[in-house]
């Protein structure tokens, strides 16, 4: 699994849990939806009563890096659904979302997550600072906070075990695989 | 002692049954409650216990499993052990059960001989002969619980008068706000706790269907009604109902959950006015499909006796829970129609919410595969009828889920043919003409529509909104009545310029010169009044509205009227 930032996949490696969190839900979104079209042929889960994954941003990214890889997916829509989904994922590679999405079960979720052989991204909409605490901070070996910075966002490494605090910033655009802001200069 | 049990009332060593005309009786019973536990001594050390037995049960994949039946005395106990242990099959309720064993089941005829009860079983689709009432409080601008004035209904009569003249009685009432202080009844629903559509003779209904005590279902949801009627399959069958059913889903890829997570199919209608149009219903599809694919969480990807192009497969070798507990419904609803429409009604609520419950996370007897086999087949059922429609030489003009508007060709032989095809019902309702309507930019509307039904009803969907004000409403209805009037199109474009116009016209000048009860609209269960400093709410008094926006949503909904 890449993020397809060099710095940021840097930093990862092939370390096994690894949690993006934001209280931008917009820009969380995004983010996934760009690792998921880069990783794939990658699992998904995705926690929620509803949406979470849109398929068309997911097939135009896929298209802009070139991946046709197959995105195996598995939802689990109540909090009871959670910890037993991730379970059952076979793939080496799982992409969660929002496992915390209930607010609810958090031990039987992050075990389910660190009893699974292979690597984890968890994409997590809770707010650290304020309901999150320290819930798997023990179990997660990077943690990074997406934050928007209007045409851009920032990439804060919040822990990791081999670095110390550091932050990338990066444009909107590169997430759609873009390198340069385009024709947008001439808008703003 | 005989009569109709209204209410219980459970005690220590003994349920008190209420019945008809507030009779009541005591009977002596103990109340069972189902724990899976490997240690069940240490339950039944529980004072309240009074003996326990093992069962052999099975869980929802059918694996057998040792379940203890404790023997409670006192219901008191009950939630002391469920927080302690794990207590399974919590629906039907631990009342109900007791009422089961006693044969003692709400709203039928019981004979009470000692501590004997004798079920009367003869009079199923009458309606009880229990006294019920609904009583409702009214001020200026509609129904509120602080109104002076009263409005009741007690066995189809209608009463009105000042609250502080309300003298009634009976063994059911619904009420609402200060009208629940001055009746008397054995079981009162206050209105405003109500989370059903259904009326009180509906909620009636509920309790029987389901056999679990008014009092119970009251404030419920259609959710638990239906899930209480599939738990009691559940429970002949001994079948253990965890709490909560954790649902793991098939590992599928994003095309194949794209393909097959779908709703049901809708048309896009041309809009415009169509003569001699004919709507064809499948009756209950949802159900129906439930029941005859035999769609349930534990028959969906059990084997592969019936495979899908979706993806998913259904066991047909035992009879799933949810469509064993649709199958009485359907015939419920079908024997009540025309017998009393009221309880029809309710039984049909639940049918509804029965195909959407599969889907919902927290359903018991539902997971989103069995959801997604529904709709599959409701869209490959009308695509089929469609396309015999087509070979009959009927033209499609509109269809909506289970729904199909066609004109012209054979239709005995369509529906005939449909029928036979897919092993559904069908209902034919004719119209003189359809108006299909449109958006405000002119695009089709697939869920707005209204015609004049042969025998001069106009029925009209989509067209009035609950949150309208009342003037709107009162000009679409007037709209209706002055369009039942014409035979085809051509009249109706004449109604329309002519009678329609000055209906308009009249509803107009009323903007400017109605009473305040014209100007009120109800939302979120609030009446509001559109001021000139914008909308306020009803409750606080009437002070005044602007005309101007009444004027223009009317001539908005005007517009729209006709494509």
């Amino acid at each position: 699994m890449m993020t397809g930032f060099q710095e940021v996949d840097e930093v990862i490696g092939s370390e096994g849990l690894v949690e993006f969190y934001s209280t931008d839900g917009e820009l969380l979104s995004l983010f996934y939806h760009r690792v998921i079209a880069l990783s794939a042929p990658v699992d998904v889960v995705l926690v929620g009563e509803r949406g979470g994954l849109d398929s068309l941003l997911l097939r135009r990214l896929q298209r802009t890096f070139r991946n046709r890889g197959e995105v195996y997916l598995r939802r689990a829509f109540k909090a009871e659904d959670v910890a037993p989904t991730i379970r059952a994922m076979e793939g080496e590679e799982v992409v969660v979302v929002d496992p915390y999405h209930h607010f609810k079960g958090y031990s039987q979720i992050v075990g389910a997550m660190r009893g699974r052989e292979g690597r984890e991204f968890v994409f997590s909409l809770m707010d650290r600072e304020r309901r999150g605490s320290v819930f798997g901070l023990h179990s997660a070996h990077s943690i990074f906070k997406l934050e928007d910075r209007g045409r851009g966002f920032k990439v804060k490494l919040i822990k990791s075990p081999t670095r110390g605090e550091v932050e990338f910033s990066y444009g909107k655009w590169e997430i759609y695989g873009r390198y340069e802001r385009g024709l947008l200069r001439w808008i703003h | 002692m005989e009569g109709y049990v209204v209410d219980a009332v459970p005690g220590r060593g003994f349920v008190e049954l209420v019945l008809d005309g507030f009779r009541r009786i005591r009977v002596r019973t103990t109340f069972p409650v189902y724990v899976v536990t490997d240690n069940p001594e240490l339950i039944a050390q529980h004072p309240s216990v009074s003996s326990y037995e093992g069962e052999e049960w099975r869980d929802l994949s059918g694996e057998p499993l040792t379940v203890y039946r404790f023997e409670l005395t006192d219901l008191g106990a009950y939630g002391y052990i469920s927080r302690r242990a794990e207590v399974v099959n919590k629906v039907p309720t631990v009342l109900s059960q007791t009422l089961f064993r006693l044969n003692a089941l709400p709203f039928r005829r019981v004979v009470v001989e000692g501590q004997r009860i004798r079920l009367e079983g003869k009079e199923r689709l009458a309606r009880p002969k229990v006294k019920v009432a609904k009583v409702e409080t009214y001020d200026w601008y509609g129904p509120s619980p602080d109104g002076d004035r009263y409005l009741a209904e007690v066995d189809g009569e209608t009463e009105r008068g000042f609250l502080r003249d309300l003298d009634l009685w009976a063994d059911v009432v619904e009420c609402s706000g200060r009208a629940c202080d001055r009746v008397r009844a054995s079981v009162k629903v206050d209105s405003s706790r109500k989370r059903s559509p259904v009326s009180i003779w509906g909620l009636v209904e509920w309790s029987y269907v389901s056999m679990t005590p008014l009092r119970e279902i009251a404030y419920s949801t259609i959710g638990k009604t239906l899930t209480t009627n599939e738990a009691w399959v559940a429970f002949r069958r001994k079948v253990v109902i965890p709490d909560v059913v954790p649902r793991v889903e098939k590992r599928r890829t994003l095309e194949e959950v794209r393909a097959a997570d779908k709703g049901g199919l809708v048309l896009f209608p041309k809009p415009g006015c169509y003569d001699g149009v004919a709507q064809v219903d499948f009756s209950s599809m949802y159900p129906s499909l439930i029941i005859k694919y035999n769609i349930s969480a534990e028959t969906v990807d059990a084997c592969e006796d019936l495979k899908t192009e979706i993806g998913h497969s259904i066991c047909l070798e035992e009879r799933g829970i949810v469509p064993a507990a649709l199958e009485w419904l359907v015939e419920r609803r079908r024997e009540l129609r025309g017998v009393d429409e009221e309880r029809s009604q309710a039984i049909k609520w639940i049918l509804v919410a029965s195909f959407g419950y599969l889907g919902y996370r927290n359903s018991k007897f539902g997971k989103i595969e069995a959801y997604e086999l529904v709709t599959y087949f409701a869209r490959k059922t009308l695509r089929r009828a469609m396309e015999v429609a087509r070979e009959e030489g009927l033209e499609v003009i509109h269809g909506i889920v289970d729904s199909l508007f066609v004109r012209g060709g054979d239709l005995d032989e369509f529906a005939r043919r449909v029928e036979e095809e897919t092993g559904m019902k069908l209902s034919v309702e004719k119209y003189d003409w359809v108006v299909m309507g449109s958006t405000a930019g002119g695009r089709p509307h697939p869920m707005r529509y209204y015609g004049r039904k042969e025998g001069g009803e106009v029925k009209t969907k989509g067209v009035e909104r609950g949150n309208m004000p009342n003037l709107v409403r009162g000009f679409l209805r007037e709209f209706a009545l002055s369009l039942s009037k014409a035979r085809d199109c051509s009249e109706a474009r004449e109604v329309l310029r002519g009678e329609c116009r000055e209906i308009l016209g009249a509803y107009e000048r009323k903007a400017f010169t109605g009473e305040p009860l014209d100007y009120v609209l109800w939302i979120g269960g609030e009446p509001y009044v559109r001021g000139v400093r914008g909308f306020y709410n009803a409750r606080s008094g009437y002070r005044g509205r602007d005309p101007y926006y009444y004027l223009g949503y009317l001539r908005r909904t005007w517009e729209n009227l006709w494509p």
